[in-house]
């Protein structure tokens, strides 16, 4: 386990999501540096695992809360804010955790965790950031994700943080329309899913960004593995990632 | 038990009076003209036959006939209809109407009443608007007063 | 059309691959959610109005019985004659009664004109009359289109989505015996002409309803081509179907859903034709129809009245959800199978028909953006609602190998060291996948269905 994952229950805690782990293993030490730059001094919560999105959105309310209950223990014992970089996951861990832990043991726990999280760019809203390094005065087409503008009504601050990075921010046409992963959705209805991505990367090539930033890695994946599949010259970035890109990549 | 009543509906450009209707009821589609008596009418449309609204509405340019007035075909049925309308009976919302119904019907409730906001339409096929559907495509108001 | 036994994801699939209707649904869906976006702003704060609404309708559906009652005691009063059915059979059973009233009084065979009803498409009524040897027109002249097409409407504010002038000029022209040009005015002109006639020879009339207004026993219907206020005008007896949670309390409350329903559905402030009827012609009237008959639909509503699921009797059928759902986008209605599509039909299906499985696997048809809760003009949490049915019914349905899969998977990830060892394996099997991409396309189940077309997910640094 990287070094920099050391107990500190007062620091702000920062939970890396499943999703992160699997496919971008440094998005939390970058998460760490964003939230650094904002006077933040935040630690990657440790002995965590996932929120128990992919199986509560299937259906499966027991599986759900068998995998989240470590990560609900383990956020517990943690004071202050906890920062996730994702916004479906946040939204899972304070909208409905309180649901699915009710009449557990862990209820307690799984209601003072959903009261602290806070999506990424919701934390740096709260701070003043000197723009980043890296590709600054270059336009970037914003994905808004579904979870992040809806269940957590989060449309500023993500923008914002773009804007004072120094870039322009572009928008698709429709950019309300969900990029079709939907989690266990993309492979049940695989043609369904695909159609919505393509919609989806249509509009934002339209923009003449060339890069696509999101607070959701797991839209981001699926709309780089279509855009992959299309040869578009699109590249996907997470918030975090954008935040600490070093020179033009 | 009486529920609250809900609270009225408001508009951020409210439309008001002779004008407002007019306003709105041009932009419908509608025509319209302003006359003090029926008798001044030079020139009354011969084919279109004249139905007697209860009231108007400003807001969403709306007239309000009902069945005890004018038989339901006279509005149905021709290509075109007039509307003779008291201008004192323009109120500014459709709440006006609906939420002051003893106002307008006193005593026992016409079977029919119609709130005709503009000519007949359909945009059915391929979302292109086309009017006169079944009901009248031109229509006509006639304020008096 | 309603084939159950093909299952859901094979009839998308399908419906997906027909680009002209996937090009028409995007087109007609986009306008009428930008419409509908311009229309709200009207309203000086449509969010209060829209809490309005939600309380309205939440009393309603709370108070539902009482409310019903007091409705159909002041409708009776007024001499409008109430039905209420328990189930589609019930509803059929009375139409039928009331054609065969007419045979009997020498109107054989009877001719029926209907205006546009969701409720009767929901229980079949056409094939019903047609079988028993009536004569059934639709009027509206998107359901005129699908009639003539042998078709169900697949969308509930603007039926005939899917067809394009020319396929209506086809079916016309069939119906005609006569060319018909691909134009609309011409279709529109032809269908006017062509109804003209069914109007002023139909012996019953039948529609649907908006809203019941309990206050004084009368019910709302809202439309813009006339063709409603024929049916409810013209023949001698006219039939309303409701279904039995479309009802409001008073007159001032139907204001504030009316401030909604058109803006919403179409984005027009008011429907051209908002019709209020209270009975049958009076003595002292000039016309209008001698009987009005009231059918009060449950059909599987009143079992959802009181359960975590009400909210979704709440619905006013403005289709505000189906023009911004990413998934109806492409699909269209018909992928659905079922009479209700779009987010409120995959909600209403699995709560409407608990037992058929073809309607309780369509809460899947959603990636839960909540698009359309946001859109609701009345609150419906559909998103929320559509997670609860899921819960519900997932642990049941899902094929045997889903829940094993599931089972692993949280047995895999319950422990920090289980799950950290697996996020290793994962990654793994991703990077060696990716570097044989022709084989991870024939990968079987969930991993081939990803990778059919989209390239495996990258792990970057
Ligand atoms: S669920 Fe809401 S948005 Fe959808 S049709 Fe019903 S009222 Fe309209």
């Amino acid at each position: 386990m990287p070094s920099f994952e050391h107990e500190s229950p007062a620091l702000t805690n920062v939970l890396p999501t499943c999703l992160a782990d699997t496919l971008r293993p440094t998005l939390a030490a970058r998460v760490l540096k964003v939230l650094a730059r904002h006077g933040v001094a935040a630690t990657i919560a440790r002995r965590t695992t996932c929120c128990g999105q992919p199986a509560y959105n299937a259906g499966y309310e027991s599986e759900a809360r068998r995998v989240a209950r470590p990560t609900v223990r383990a956020l517990a014992k943690s004071q202050g804010q906890i920062v996730v970089p994702s916004g479906s996951c946040t939204a899972m861990m304070s909208r409905h955790w309180p649901a699915l832990f009710a009449g557990t043991a862990d209820e307690t726990r799984a209601r003072d965790v959903a009261a602290r999280v806070i999506e990424l760019s919701q934390a740096l809203a709260a701070g003043s950031a000197p723009p980043a390094a890296g590709d600054r005065d270059k336009p970037v087409a914003y994905h808004g994700s579904c979870h992040l503008e809806r269940e957590l009504g989060e449309r500023d601050a993500p923008r914002a943080a773009l804007r004072a990075a120094g870039h322009e921010v572009r928008e698709p046409t429709e950019g309300y329309l969900c990029c079709g992963f939907g989690g266990t959705f993309a492979v049940k209805l695989p043609a369904v899913s695909v159609a919505m991505a393509d919609e989806k990367l249509d509009s934002l090539s339209a923009t003449g960004a060339t890069t696509v930033v999101g607070c959701d890695l797991s839209c981001l994946m699926h709309l780089e593995a279509r855009a992959r599949t299309r040869r578009l010259p699109l590249q996907f970035r997470h918030l975090a990632e954008q935040l600490t890109v070093r020179g033009d990549e | 038990m009486t529920p609250a009543l809900p609270a009225p509906v408001h508009y951020s450009v409210p439309r008001r009076g002779i004008d407002g209707f007019c306003d709105a009821w041009h932009a419908i589609g509608g025509t319209s003209e302003r006359i003090t008596s029926l008798d001044e009418r030079a020139d009354p449309t011969p084919t279109a036959d004249l139905v007697h609204a209860t009231a108007a509405i400003a807001q969403t340019g709306s007239i309000v006939i009902d069945s005890s007035r004018n038989a339901r075909a006279a509005s149905l049925l021709p290509d075109r209809c007039a509307f003779v309308i008291d201008a004192s009976t323009i109120v500014d919302t459709p709440g006006d109407v609906l939420r002051e119904r003893a106002r307008w019907w006193p005593g026992a409730m016409p079977s029919q009443i119609v709130f005709v906001t503009g000519p007949s339409r359909s945009a059915d096929i391929e979302m292109t608007l086309t009017v006169g559907v079944h009901g009248p495509g031109r229509v006509h108001a006639i304020i008096i007063g | 059309m309603n084939d159950v036994a093909v299952r859901f994801v094979t009839r998308a699939d399908r419906e997906l691959r027909n680009d002209r209707v996937r090009a028409a649904v995007r087109h007609t869906t986009s306008l009428l959610a930008a419409n509908r976006s311009t229309a709200l702003d009207g309203l000086a704060d449509p969010d209060a109005v829209r809490d309005s609404a939600h309380a309205i309708r939440r009393r309603a559906i709370d108070t539902l019985p009482q409310l019903l009652d007091r409705w159909a005691a002041r409708a009776t009063a007024n001499g409008i004659i109430v039905h209420r059915a328990r189930t589609a059979a019930d509803a059929v059973r009375v139409v039928l009664d009331l054609a065969d009233a007419q045979a009997t009084a020498g109107h054989s065979p009877v001719r029926i004109a209907k205006g546009k009803s969701m409720a009767s498409e929901e229980i079949d009524l056409n094939d019903a009359l047609e079988a028993a040897g009536h004569e059934v027109v639709e009027t509206d002249l998107g359901e005129f289109i699908i009639q003539l097409a042998r078709e169900k409407p697949s969308h509930l504010i603007v039926p005939a989505i899917h067809k394009s002038r020319f396929d209506v000029a086809e079916l016309f022209t069939t119906d005609a015996g006569r060319p018909i040009e691909p134009d609309v005015d011409a279709e529109a002109a032809y269908a006017r002409a062509r109804l003209r006639e069914a109007f002023l020879r139909a012996d019953i009339g039948i529609t649907g309803v908006n809203f019941a207004i309990a206050e004084t026993g009368s019910v709302c219907l809202v439309e813009n081509e006339g063709n409603g206020r024929m049916c409810t005008s013209l023949p001698r007896v006219h039939v309303a179907i409701m279904g039995m949670e479309r009802i409001v309390d008073t007159w001032a409350e139907l204001d504030v859903m009316l401030a909604l329903l058109a803006r919403s559905a179409t984005g027009q402030a008011l429907s051209v034709y908002t019709n209020i009827i209270s009975g049958p012609r009076r003595d002292d009237e000039l016309d209008g129809p001698d009987e009005v008959h009231v059918i009060v639909l449950d059909n599987g509503r009143e079992a959802i009245v009181g359960t975590e699921f009400d909210d979704a009797l709440l619905c006013i059928r403005c289709g505000a959800c189906l023009n911004v759902c990413p998934v109806y986008r492409n699909i269209g209605g018909h992928a659905y199978g079922t009479v209700y599509s779009g987010p409120i039909g995959a909600v209403l299906m699995p709560l409407l028909r608990p037992d058929d499985p073809a309607s309780r696997e369509l809460s899947e048809a959603s990636t839960l953006c909540g698009a359309c809760t946001e859109v609701c003009p009345v609150r419906i949490p559909l998103h929320d609602l559509l997670l609860r049915e899921r819960h519900r019914d997932a642990p049941g349905d899902a094929s045997r190998l889903r829940r094993v899969t599931f089972r692993l998977w949280s047995v895999a990830w319950a422990h920090p060291l289980s799950y950290r060892i697996s996020i290793h394996v994962v990654r793994a099997i991703l990077r060696l996948s990716s570097r044989v991409p022709k084989l991870a396309r024939r990968a079987p189940g969930w991993a081939g269905a990803w990778t059919r077309d989209r390239v495996v997910p990258r792990v970057r640094r």
